[in-house]
């Protein structure tokens, strides 16, 4: 089961106001294996959440843009699809778990309804077979199925997100993008609904990007992991690759910033300057105002993606032959 | 700079080197700037100021004393040398409606002001102070409230007696419940608001708190329910006087005319037309104006 | 949920009382004799104090005012019109029929126009049409409901006869003054609907919904509505004050014999208690209103019906919330 998925490739996507051009995803291109998981890691405002609504066809309409680029599910391009089309692949093909499940629950129906209602848009079947289908659901969630006529007010924030979940798995969908699902949750809720998640994904097959700013999860949960950095890829390959040996200074930056028991340090390291504006990005690398390992060339090229081995990628100068001489002078 | 140059880019850059230098922004000079590329809040204000100035200037502007009666040229259809005619004891109706003007947003201002002072006080008591004091104001506001506003008006000034004095006790007293129930919300939003607590924890003292940052944060919302109440007293106003409560002939209100000339909307209609039109352009311009005022200072609102 | 609904009829209590105070208050400084107006110039000064022994003015007010609550709590009676001598309730009550009419009509008028535009104008927000619809629904807020009856009748009754301008004598005369009263009250509905759609649209959920793959259609429909209804449906609450007031010009202006109409003939005619009782009544009839569109939002909005089951302090809160929201 090699063949690939999903395939982004050179996708560029701006947020365009009469005030200013917001350039929220440069030029990334991944790929992803059936029943892979891949984590994309990075801080608020990296482009990951971008990312993840232009493969859902969701950008804020007038504002959002596709500048270029391509996203393919199964071979076919999603950018040339309808608009009913892309609906008929929402929910079925692809399906998302949002951040904060306290808000993603229509506070006016029951979480029967609203989980049937994306099994009635996608399979042919009667509304109690749907339901059914929802009570099911809620038990493979761990939920007790005779909750399905409760509204969300009666949950929890943890249970919330098995709804969510439970909305998002009822059509088996072969891509699930969870947005950050558990930040909004307690740190001991976390661990179960990570845990629920991974194993139903194993059972149902299904390919997932994990959108998360917490390497702990990614390291737990992910096959593959991509760093992204003001909207670039600035880093991708493998999870071990990644964690035993990253590349990108940034990358190396993020994990000095964790918190280790190991090591006795006074203060967390921190990567200094603001995150780049997504607005104003330099043309050379948008990292090189911040980074520590910088020269010269930094300020003049903006590098491209490196290969360094099958299993591990890098958008940095320093693993080129232009820094090499530089370094050989 | 940018990784990648779209049209979109260029489009906003050549606008950004039409632009003059930036200035400091204040949150007024905001509000103004959001005011200002709102078209149909500038006609408001435009319509606002021609009418002040013609209030001001009505004696200039209006050919014929408002209640001089010419017996010799009543009920004549417009002409030129009455632009709006004459009503049934001959007196010109554009004199009339010019001097209604002045009448009409003088007692309009006596009753905001009024209504704003009155039901401001008693709402920023509440907003301020909050606990016993403040339900026990905002219940008897409630008591007020069911009864509906122009009724409790019409049964004040029954009591009370005819005039212009009377009639803006009447609106005051009348929109009192709304007018602090305005105040004490916007009071209590700013109340709420992380700064106030943060300058409590340094230990402004309660009156400096009040002067210094409640009252000019509040200040913009309350601009706006001024703006809107100088319509409502306006419409409430035309609307008594125009069924007989409140104000006597000869004063030439909007609804007074209208009054006079209901015996004869058929064979003149002009005698209506032309207040009736005035009444509703300056309640259009103050409402279009306050609208504007309300995106401008509190654009979440919208 | 019974509980609710008895807790709020106590509450209507203090609140009913408070306007009999002031309703009371407003006639006890009212000026003139009501003895001398009953019996006319006519009378001599010994009939004049014998019927004010009779309508009990020479007891102390604190007597007159119990006398005054025991009668209408015990014998409905709002006291007696000094025009016919005939009790105030008993000349209301075929009125308030007629005015419950009208009032109805215009909230129907302006609540289905007032949503439709709202949702038109959310769904299609920025552009020419939400302008256009926010100005039009303005412009007839921001004229009084009775220089809109005047066009009205210049057109329909005076140039076109089609409708009568007087009366409602068959059901044509009830149109214009539904339709001016409700159309008074459209921009409030249209700006409720509009702001509060805009909010909901802009939920989580609603990206949820469209993660499902539901038509936007179906989304706007099913999903957003019924979430913005809920500060709409608050609304018709508070703005029927506003419409009573407004038919109470209205009635006069089309000659329709209603509450409103009654009111000012006897401010006109200095016949206070006419005037106090029919405040006093309409005011009751308010508060009740207002106490079952309370009731009936419960029905619309599931998060409360739980929130007053297990105790109704936090209700307000979550009203409030709500409130803030639109």
């Amino acid at each position: 089961m090699s063949e690939n998925m999903l395939n982004v490739e050179n996708l560029v996507i701006h947020y365009e106001t009469d005030e200013e051009v917001v350039e929220a995803v440069n030029n990334i291109s991944f790929r992803l294996k059936k029943g892979e998981v891949l984590g994309l890691v990075g801080e608020t405002g990296a482009g990951k959440t971008t990312t993840a609504l232009g493969i859902m066809g969701l950008l804020p309409p007038k504002v959002g843009h596709v500048i270029q680029g391509k996203i393919e599910l199964d071979g076919e391009n999603l950018f040339d699809k309808s608009e009913r089309e892309m609906r008929n692949i929402r929910g079925k093909k692809i399906s998302m778990i949002f951040q904060d499940p306290m808000t993603a629950l229509n506070p006016v129906k029951t979480v029967g309804e609203q989980i049937a209602e994306v099994v009635l848009l996608h399979s042919r079947c009667s509304k109690v077979e749907a339901l059914k289908r929802a009570q099911d659901m809620l038990a493979m969630v761990g939920i007790v199925p005779e909750r399905y006529k409760d509204y969300p007010h009666q949950f929890s924030g943890g249970m919330k997100q098995r709804i969510v979940i439970a909305i998002a798995l009822a059509c088996e969908p072969e891509l699930l993008i969870a947005d950050e699902p558990t930040t909004a949750l307690d740190v001991t809720i976390q661990a179960q609904i990570l845990d629920m998640m991974r194993s139903l994904q194993k059972k149902q097959g299904t390919s997932m990007i994990l959108i998360t700013h917490d390497l702990g999860v990614v390291a737990e949960m992910c096959d593959h992991c991509a760093v992204m950095y003001a909207g670039e890829l600035v880093e991708y390959g493998t999870v071990e690759e990644i964690f035993d040996n990253p590349k990108h200074p940034y990358t190396k930056a993020l994990y000095q910033s964790i918190p280790s028991l190991d090591k006795d340090v006074d203060r967390l390291h921190v990567v200094p300057g603001m995150v780049t504006d997504p607005s104003n990005l330099p043309e050379y690398c948008s990292f090189a105002d911040r980074c520590e390992a910088k020269c010269d060339l930094c300020e003049k090229a903006d590098p491209k993606m490196i290969r360094l081995n099958e299993e591990h990628c890098v958008k940095c100068l320093q693993y080129t032959k232009e820094w090499e001489g530089k370094i050989n002078e | 700079m940018s990784k990648m140059r779209t049209p979109a880019m260029e489009k906003i850059e050549k606008k950004n080197a039409k632009r003059k230098k930036p200035v400091k922004s204040t949150p007024m000079r905001e509000s103004w700037k959001r005011f200002k590329r709102n078209p149909t809040a500038l006609i408001g204000l435009g319509v606002v100021c021609i009418l002040i100035l013609v209030a001001i200037f009505a004696p200039l502007i209006a050919p014929y004393d408002y209640k001089v009666q010419d017996y010799s040229a009543m009920m004549q259809a417009p002409s030129s040398a009455h632009l709006f005619g004459t009503d049934q004891f001959g007196r010109d109706i554009f004199s009339r409606v010019i001097y209604g003007t002045r009448y009409s947003l003088i007692i309009a201002l006596f009753c905001t002001i009024a209504a704003l002072f009155s039901g401001g006080l008693l709402g920023i008591i509440a907003g301020y102070f909050g606990g016993t004091v403040d339900t026990i104001i905002m219940r008897v506001m409630d008591i007020f409230q069911s009864i509906p506003m122009i009724m409790m008006a019409m049964c004040i000034v029954a009591v009370l007696g005819n005039g212009i004095p009377q009639l803006v006790a009447a609106i005051m007293f009348a929109s009192m419940p709304t007018m602090a129930r305005n105040n004490r919300a916007a009071i209590l939003r700013v109340r709420g608001s992380d700064y106030i607590e943060s300058s409590e924890a340094i230990g402004v003292s309660q009156i400096q708190m009040i002067l210094k940052h409640m009252i000019p944060n509040a200040a913009g919302i309350m601009i706006i329910y001024f703006v809107g109440f100088l319509a409502v007293s306006i419409m409430m106003m035309s609307s008594m006087s125009y069924i007989g409560v409140g104000l006597t002939a000869p004063t030439p209100e909007w609804g007074l005319i209208l009054n006079d000339g209901k015996a004869y909307l058929t064979s003149a209609p002009y005698m209506m037309l032309f207040p009736a039109l005035m009444i509703m352009i300056t309640c259009f311009a103050f409402n279009l104006m306050g609208d504007g005022l309300r995106d401008a200072f509190d654009p979440k609102m919208k | 949920m019974l509980k609710y609904i008895v807790k709020r009829i106590l509450y209507l209590i203090p609140i009913l009382f408070g306007v009999s105070i002031i309703i009371f208050g407003l006639k006890t400084f009212t000026p003139g004799d009501p003895a001398r107006q009953i019996l006319g110039n006519s009378a001599s000064e010994a009939q004049v104090q014998e019927k004010r022994e009779e309508l009990g003015l020479n007891d102390p007010v604190p007597v007159q005012y119990f006398n005054y609550v025991k009668g209408i709590v015990t014998e409905g009676d709002f006291g007696v019109s000094y025009r016919t001598g005939k009790p105030v309730l008993e000349e209301i009550a075929p009125r308030l029929l007629t005015s419950a009419k009208i009032t109805l009509g215009a909230v129907l008028i302006g609540a289905v126009i007032g949503v439709l535009l709202g949702i038109i104008s959310a769904l299609k927000k920025y552009t020419w049409v939400d302008s256009g619809v926010l100005v039009i629904s303005m412009f007839f807020q921001s004229v009084p409901e009775f220089v809109v009856a005047l066009v009205l009748i210049m057109i329909f009754a005076v140039n076109l006869h089609i409708l009568p301008a007087n009366g409602i004598e068959s059901w044509t005369g009830y149109i214009m003054p539904m339709l001016c009263i409700g159309l008074s009250s459209v921009a409030s509905y249209t700006r409720i609907t509009r702001s509060s759609m805009l909010e909901v649209l802009g939920e989580d959920y609603i990206r949820t919904a469209r993660a499902k793959g539901q038509s936007e259609k179906n989304i706007t429909y099913h999903h957003a509505l019924r979430n913005a209804m809920i500060p709409v449906a608050q609304s018709v609450g508070t703005s029927l004050g506003n419409t009573i007031g407004g038919g109470m010009v209205l009635e006069t202006v089309f000659g329709v014999p209603g509450v409103g109409k009654y009111i000012v003939d006897s401010i006109a005619q200095r016949n206070y208690p006419s005037v106090l009782g029919g405040a006093l009544i309409i005011a009751i009839v308010l508060t009740l209103i207002n106490l079952l569109v309370d009731v009936s939002f419960v029905l619309i909005d599931p998060r409360l019906k739980t929130t007053i089951i297990s105790g109704g302090k936090t209700k307000k809160k979550k009203m409030k919330k709500i409130n803030a929201a639109a």
